[in-house]
């Protein structure tokens, strides 16, 4: 399957892109999903492993099940306030 | 309430939409930008949120607030886009029968929002260099790589009154 993952701060700026596609085998997970990115994306390898991600603007455990419907995004580690 | 704008923040405007003749408190907090961090110079802060989890974020917290304190009126204001050094970001406007409840209120929720919500903010240092502030990444991860990047997410200015029935 493949998802749609919006992206923000620096995993965007690095990237170039505020939403990229991922290919995921069926039945891939949070897990999973970072697993791919850290690996397609060498250089943001940390930002990766302390992101959080959301799944219909909800934060979502690593081994939440991943759907082509849900609105998926990484959420890298938040400055706010 | 909560609001997210471009806009200045105007301190007296949030302490006045607090105000109750049942509050015998309000606590205000208003987090400012800093000029040096570790003895790095700031020039002005960038921010960016995810405008709907941002504003569903921020809700979900004040709920959780007034489920743990004896509330009048809660109002939370976040800035976002550029801002300049010494203006706020961030407003929490926080009104109680008494004093007690505000202040605590008003930490928990400053303290929480800083964990929780997704905003970020963008360094740009004295230097001509730029960082977004990402807590535990590497330092070369968190340096945007500047010509080609898409806009970040437009956060437009938006408030919505979603004052529970105190």
């Amino acid at each position: 399957m493949k998802i749609s993952l919006r992206l923000f701060a620096a995993a965007r700026d690095s990237i170039g892109e505020a939403k990229i596609g991922v290919d995921l085998q069926d039945g891939a997970t949070i897990a999973t999903l970072r697993t791919a990115l850290q690996t397609e994306y060498p250089e943001l390898n940390s930002l990766f492993a302390l992101a959080m991600f959301a799944i219909n603007e909800d934060y979502a455990n690593n081994d939440t099940p991943l759907s082509n419907d849900d609105v998926i995004a990484c959420i890298p580690p938040v400055s706010g306030g | 309430m909560i609001e997210l704008t471009n806009e200045t923040i105007d301190s007296n405007e949030v302490l006045s939409k607090v105000q109750s003749n049942n509050a015998g408190a309000v606590v205000l907090f208003l987090g400012t930008t800093r000029e040096f961090t570790n003895g790095k110079q700031t020039l002005s802060l960038d921010y960016e949120c995810y405008p709907e989890m941002a504003k569903k974020k921020l809700e979900e917290l004040e709920q959780q607030a007034r489920q743990k304190w004896e509330l009048v009126k809660v109002l939370i204001v976040h800035r976002l886009g550029h801002l300049e050094l010494g203006e706020a970001s961030i407003a929490i406007a926080v009104s109680s029968a008494h004093r007690q409840a505000s202040f605590e209120a008003g930490k928990w929720l400053i303290d929480t929002i800083k964990e929780v919500v997704p905003i970020w903010k963008k360094e740009n240092w004295s230097d001509g260099t730029t960082d977004w502030v990402h807590p535990g990444v590497s330092a070369d991860e968190q340096q945007p790589a500047d010509e080609q990047s898409p806009k970040p997410t437009q956060c437009k200015s938006e408030s919505s009154d979603i004052e529970s029935s105190s």
